[in-house]
């Protein structure tokens, strides 16, 4: 059998951060919603694949990656819940001003999107925003995410069908 | 909602352009495609691999080093136990260091003992022996099957868990699979020693067996040596499932049974080479037949 290198030779490793990292930020970023901590996620999951270089080839890199990354976040989430749970609500609806104005409407449909989103059951914006923003096919986000397939069209359909309910006002 | 799954395969790209047509007349769809466009929202912002890689390695290249430096040091620290361990072990218990063990799981091998008695192992054998005690004692552990030639001198004990083989010199055959044990006197004269009996005298020609528990003397063949030594695994009135235990050991395979007739017995052998004419030279006797699957086999007798 051929023996592989591991992604302990430096080179290998840096070919591993540039292909992986901005997918995994982006990921965690969709999760979190705050750039410094998805920053400073990616950096620790690196971290890890670092400290185990030995036992990982460059080709199952990425689904250590990943694994990793869904590990982590459950330990931080609690503790970001627990947090977001003690924060006073701090943006509140303009309701009742009717702008006529097609841009204001449009960033107020933005903000009102945003925060809907934010709203959303986690793994349903991390589907939804992989599927929407990178583009992701149905399997890549399966591999991701570490479920199934048809888990990821029910999540899609899931959070589409919550924002809608949730803009409904301004639909 | 009844544009469910329309709705999912738009998600997933699945649409056909019939379907995309349909679902772009319904409200949902006008309603959900703004929500689609207005996504982009959360775009996140620009991620800085470089930057990022290098932050990486400056807050890393340190710490690895490290790690690089402490596993030498263990490794180091390690091997120098390790030597140590073994050079003091080796100054101290030298003299009965000398216990010499070998494990056949392939073939078979011929070997010789300290006095250059000869023993030839069969396949899954396994036979120990101190060579520190032998000038005082010949006397061999065997587990399986070994043909023993063994030279004249002081009394030689070929020691299994079914019983114990003594001879002065002569040659010789045992076998120990589970509770099957056999002895078969090639040359000479030969003592079996078993739990049950005292002592029992063989001489060339004749064999003694204990199969689960049935002991019997049998009149052995008339070759000078057994016959799997050259490669060939035979026979003579053998309990049945001790044929297919042998069979067993020398293709590795599991068999399993079906409707036999356990209580049979079997004089023949089967070539330790060739499963196919093996297989057929242990059923074909018996009416009986048998399916390979991978390493497993099936046996079936009549219903």
């Amino acid at each position: 059998m051929e023996k592989r290198d591991n992604v302990c030779k430096e080179k290998v490793f840096n070919e591993v951060f540039k292909l992986n990292a901005k997918d995994l930020f982006n990921f965690l970023h969709f999760k979190y919603q705050d750039e410094e901590e998805a920053k400073d996620l990616v950096q620790e999951v690196f971290g890890k694949l670092w400290d185990n270089c030995k036992k990982v080839t460059p080709e199952k890199a990425r689904g250590f990656l990943f694994v990793a990354a869904n590990n982590m976040m459950k330990n931080i989430l609690s503790k970001k819940n627990t947090a977001q749970k003690h924060q006073p609500y701090l943006k509140t609806e303009e309701r009742g001003v009717e702008n006529p104005q097609y841009l204001m409407e449009e960033s107020e449909f933005g903000t009102k999107l945003n925060q809907a989103l934010q709203s959303l059951p986690e793994e349903q914006r991390v589907t939804l925003l992989l599927k929407r923003i990178e583009g992701k096919k149905q399997r890549e986000i399966a591999e991701m995410l570490g479920i199934s397939e048809k888990a990821v069209e029910k999540r899609l359909y899931k959070a589409m069908t919550t924002l809608r309910e949730k803009l409904g006002n301004v639909l | 909602m009844k544009n469910e799954e329309l709705i999912k395969k738009w998600l997933t790209n699945q649409l056909t352009k019939e379907e995309e047509k349909l679902l772009r007349e319904t409200d949902e769809f006008a309603e959900m495609g703004k929500i689609w466009d207005g996504l982009t929202v959360a775009k996140p912002p620009t991620y800085h691999v470089v930057d990022e890689l290098d932050r990486f390695h400056s807050s890393h290249s340190k710490e690895a080093k490290v790690i690089k430096l402490s596993w030498q040091q263990q490794w180091v620290g390690i091997a120098a136990s390790i030597i140590l361990v073994a050079v003091i072990g080796f100054l101290l218990l030298r003299p009965s260091v000398n216990t010499q063990k070998v494990m056949l799981s392939e073939g078979m091998q011929t070997f010789y003992l300290p006095d250059s008695s000869m023993v030839t192992l069969n396949k899954g054998s396994e036979l120990t022996y101190e060579t520190a005690e032998w000038s005082s004692a010949r006397r061999v552990l065997l587990k399986g099957e070994g043909f023993f030639q063994v030279k004249a001198g002081s009394t030689f004990d070929v020691i299994t868990s079914n019983g114990t083989v003594s001879v002065l010199g002569t040659s010789f055959n045992v076998k120990q699979r589970g509770n099957y044990y056999e002895v078969i006197c090639y040359e000479g004269k030969v003592g079996v020693r078993t739990s049950k009996h005292k002592n029992t005298t063989l001489t060339a020609g004749t064999g003694y067996r204990d199969a689960y528990g049935t002991e019997e003397r049998f009149q052995a063949t008339l070759s000078d040596q057994p016959e799997w030594l050259s490669g060939k695994s035979s026979f003579f009135r053998a309990p049945y499932f001790v044929v297919l235990e042998e069979l067993e050991n020398q293709y590795d395979i599991t068999i399993e049974l079906q409707n036999l007739d356990l209580n049979r017995t079997f004089t023949g052998s089967f070539p330790n080479n060739d499963l196919d004419v093996a297989l057929d030279a242990v059923t074909v006797p018996s009416g009986y037949l048998y399916q390979i699957k991978d390493d497993k086999v099936l046996i079936t007798g009549e219903k």
